[in-house]
C-alpha cells in the first residue's frame, strides 16, 4: 500500500482579498520524511504556500491536504490543533515574544493550547533546548540572546512537540553563515531523527544540496512540484 | 483561558511602567467618587451626631451657620458677642436650661472653651485623669489636645497673648491643668476647658492685683478716700494662686460681661417653640436649631457631591476612552505577535482573551488601589468639619 504524502496540493489558487492572484499550484507533494527546499523569486508566494499548508490561509480553489486531512474542511479549532500538535513552524524573524523567557517561548503553544502539566512542559522544553545547545539560556529573554540563539529558541518552539511536518519560512535569512549552518544542521538532524518531513523556503542556494529535493515555486504553476 | 491569563500577566509585568500608569489612571478615576462619598459620609456623621445632642443655640444675630459651627464645633468665627444679661434673660424665662459659652480665646492655637460644669454634663464629659476645673485659672484638656501638647494634670499652660504691644491689655494667663478628659471622638477632644469666669480674666474685664493699700508709693498716681489711682506700670497677676485668688474681681456691671453664645436645653417641645418664637421676634438674639442648620449644610454638601459624581463620570468616560485607545494602539503595535500566536495554534478567541485579561488586570488593580486609598481615607483622622 502506497504511503499517503504528508502534503498534497492540487489545482490550488490563492489571492488575498482585493488583490491579484498570489499563488497557483497545479500539483505538489511531500512524502513522509522528505526534506524539501522551496525557492522562488520574491513575491512568488513562498510564504503563502507555507501558510496554506499550515491552514493559516485557506485556498480560493483547489485542495490542500496536510497530514492526511483536507485543510479547508477542518474547523478553525481543527486547524489550530493541527498546527499546535503536528506541525512545527519556524519564521525568518524568529517571532519570539520579547516579554517571555526562552523557556516560556518554547512552551508557549502548549500553554495556549491548554496543556497544564507544567512538569511535562518543562521536561520537553529542556530536552529540546539541550538538543539545540541552548539549555543554559532558558531563563533569558530574547533581547539577552544573539540572533543565532534566538533562532535556536524558535526552532525549539517548533520542534519540541516532535511534529510530523516542519515548515520553515526562510529561517536562516537573518543569520550569518556560521549560524545558518548550525541552525540547518539542527533542523535536518531533528527531522531525520524523528522522521518528520520538512519544507524550507529559502533564498540561499548554497543550502540546496543538503535537501532531498528542491521545488522552484515559479514552476509549480505548471505542475512541476510533484 | 488559563494560558491567556498567564500570557496577559507576563505581558503586564514585563511592561510594568505602562501597566502601573494605567492602574493609576483607573485608580484615581475610581477613587474620586469613592473619596467624595467617604468624606461626605464622615462629614455628615460628625456634624449630625453633634447637632443631635444640642437642642438649641442662642447667639448674636448674623450667620446661623457661623453661630452653629462656632458653638458646636469651636470653629473660629468673627461673631458679635452677647452678654451675661442675655444669658440671664434666657435662664430666667424658665423655658430652658441655659449654658453660657465663651470661646473667644486660645492657647497654643487651640480654643479655650469657657463654660460652667453644666456643659460637661450635657456632653457627658468626664475627667479620664485628674479633675474638672475647680476655680478660675484652672483648665482641663481634651484627650487629643493633651496628647498633642504632651501635657497632663499638674502642668501649666499659657493662653495665647492677644495684644503684644498694648500693655494695658490683659497679659497671657498662666493656667493650671487640673485634668484630661476621656476621649469622645468629637470636637471636645481638641480643646481646653475652663470656667466661664476665666474668660473674663482672659478678656481683662476681671483681674487680680496687689491690694491698693500695699501698692508702692512710686506706682500711686492719686489717692482719694475710697479710691486709689495706680500707674499702668503696675502689672495684673497673670496666674491665679491660692494666695491671690481672693484679689480677682470685676469692675463695672457683671451683666455686661461677654459671651460667645448659649446652649439651650428646653424643658419640653412646647417650651422649645415658645423660646424660639419669643427671642427670634426680637432684634438682638437669634435662636437656631442646630439639627436644621446642619441639615441645610449637608444639603449643600450633597449637591456638591452630585456635581463631583458628574465630574467623576466624565473623568471615568475619558479614562475608559484612554484605555481603549491604549488597547487599540497596543493591538496595532503587537500585530506581529498576534499573528505569531495565531500561527502557532492560538485561537482568535484566546488572543482576544489575552488583551481582555490585560485590561481586566488593569481595571481590577485600579479598583483595588482605589479601594485601599478609600479605606485609608476612611481610617485617617482627616476631619472636614475643621475645614469649614
Amino acid at each position: 500500500m502506497a504511503t499517503e504524502p504528508v502534503v498534497r496540493l492540487s489545482a490550488v489558487s490563492f489571492a488575498y482579498p482585493g488583490g491579484a492572484l498570489c499563488l497557483r499550484v497545479e500539483g505538489m507533494e511531500i512524502a513522509p520524511g522528505e526534506l524539501v527546499a522551496c525557492i522562488g523569486p520574491s513575491g512568488s508566494g513562498k510564504t503563502t504556500l507555507v501558510s496554506l499548508i499550515a491552514g493559516v490561509l485557506i485556498p480560493n480553489a483547489g485542495s490542500v491536504r496536510t497530514l492526511g486531512r483536507e485543510v479547508s474542511a477542518l474547523t478553525d479549532a481543527g486547524q489550530r490543533k493541527l498546527r499546535r500538535e503536528e506541525i512545527g513552524m519556524v519564521f525568518q524573524e524568529f517571532e519570539l515574544l520579547e516579554y517571555l523567557t526562552a523557556m516560556e517561548n518554547i512552551t508557549l503553544a502548549w500553554r495556549l493550547g491548554g496543556v497544564t502539566n507544567r512538569e511535562a512542559l518543562r521536561r520537553g522544553a529542556i530536552q529540546a533546548a539541550q538538543a539545540a545547545g541552548i539549555g543554559h539560556l532558558l531563563a533569558r529573554k530574547p533581547r539577552q540572546l544573539s540572533q543565532g540563539e534566538r533562532q535556536r529558541v524558535a526552532l525549539c518552539r517548533a520542534l519540541a512537540t516532535n511534529p510530523k511536518l516542519i515548515l520553515c519560512d526562510e529561517p536562516t535569512g537573518n543569520l550569518d553563515p556560521m549560524a545558518t549552518s548550525a541552525v540547518l544542521d539542527l533542523l535536518l538532524a531533528q527531522a531525520r531523527a524523528t522522521g518528520a518531513a520538512m519544507l524550507m523556503v529559502t533564498h540561499n542556494h548554497a543550502l540546496l544540496p543538503r535537501f532531498d529535493r528542491v521545488i522552484d515555486l515559479a514552476a509549480l504553476g505548471d505542475g512541476a512540484g510533484a | 483561558m488559563s494560558g491567556a491569563l498567564w500570557l496577559a500577566l507576563r505581558h503586564a509585568s514585563h511592561h510594568l511602567g505602562r501597566t502601573l500608569l494605567l492602574v493609576l489612571c483607573v485608580g484615581v478615576t475610581a477613587f474620586l467618587p469613592l473619596a467624595t462619598r467617604v468624606l461626605s459620609r464622615q462629614f455628615e456623621g460628625s456634624l449630625r451626631a453633634r447637632a443631635a445632642e444640642t437642642p438649641l443655640v442662642a447667639g448674636a444675630r448674623g450667620s446661623r451657620f457661623d453661630l452653629v459651627m462656632a458653638q458646636l464645633y469651636f470653629r473660629r468665627a468673627d461673631l458679635p458677642t452677647i452678654s451675661m444679661a442675655d444669658w440671664q434673660s434666657l435662664q430666667e424665662s424658665g423655658l430652658a436650661d441655659a449654658i453660657p459659652l465663651n470661646i473667644r480665646f486660645t492657647s497654643r492655637s487651640r480654643p479655650i472653651v469657657c463654660t460652667p460644669v453644666d456643659y460637661f454634663s450635657l456632653r457627658r464629659l468626664r475627667a479620664g485623669a485628674g479633675a474638672l476645673p475647680r476655680r478660675i485659672g484652672d483648665v482641663v484638656l481634651g484627650a487629643k489636645a493633651a496628647r498633642a501638647l504632651g501635657l497632663g494634670p499638674g502642668d501649666t499652660i499659657f493662653s495665647d497673648q492677644r495684644e503684644l504691644y498694648d500693655i494695658a491689655k490683659a497679659p497671657a494667663l498662666k493656667m493650671h491643668i487640673t485634668g484630661v478628659l476621656s476621649p469622645t471622638g468629637g470636637p471636645d477632644d481638641e480643646c481646653l476647658f475652663a470656667d466661664i469666669k476665666t474668660a473674663w480674666v482672659l478678656e481683662g474685664t476681671s483681674h487680680g492685683h496687689a491690694d491698693a493699700a500695699k501698692v508702692p508709693a512710686s506706682l500711686t498716681l492719686d489717692k482719694a478716700q475710697n479710691n486709689t489711682v495706680v500707674s499702668e506700670a503696675m502689672v495684673d497677676y497673670n496666674e491665679v494662686t491660692d494666695q491671690n485668688l481672693a484679689s480677682f474681681h470685676s469692675h463695672g456691671d457683671a451683666s455686661t460681661l461677654a459671651l460667645s453664645g448659649v446652649i439651650l436645653v428646653p424643658h419640653s417641645i412646647k417650651d422649645e417653640s415658645i423660646i424660639k418664637a419669643r427671642y427670634n421676634a426680637k432684634d438682638k438674639l437669634q435662636i437656631v436649631v442646630p439639627r436644621e442648620v446642619v441639615d441645610e449644610l449637608i444639603g449643600q454638601v450633597l449637591r456638591l457631591r452630585g456635581l463631583m459624581d458628574a465630574l467623576a463620570l466624565v473623568i471615568g468616560v475619558v479614562t475608559a476612552l484612554l484605555i481603549a485607545l491604549v488597547a487599540a494602539l497596543s493591538a496595532r503595535v503587537r500585530a506581529r505577535e498576534i499573528e505569531t500566536l495565531h500561527r502557532i495554534g492560538a485561537s482568535r478567541r484566546t488572543i482576544r482573551a489575552v488583551f481582555g485579561f490585560e485590561m481586566l488586570v488593569v481595571v481590577i488593580s485600579g479598583a483595588l488601589v482605589a479601594g485601599l486609598a478609600g479605606a485609608l481615607l476612611a481610617w485617617s483622622p482627616l476631619d472636614l468639619v475643621k475645614l469649614l
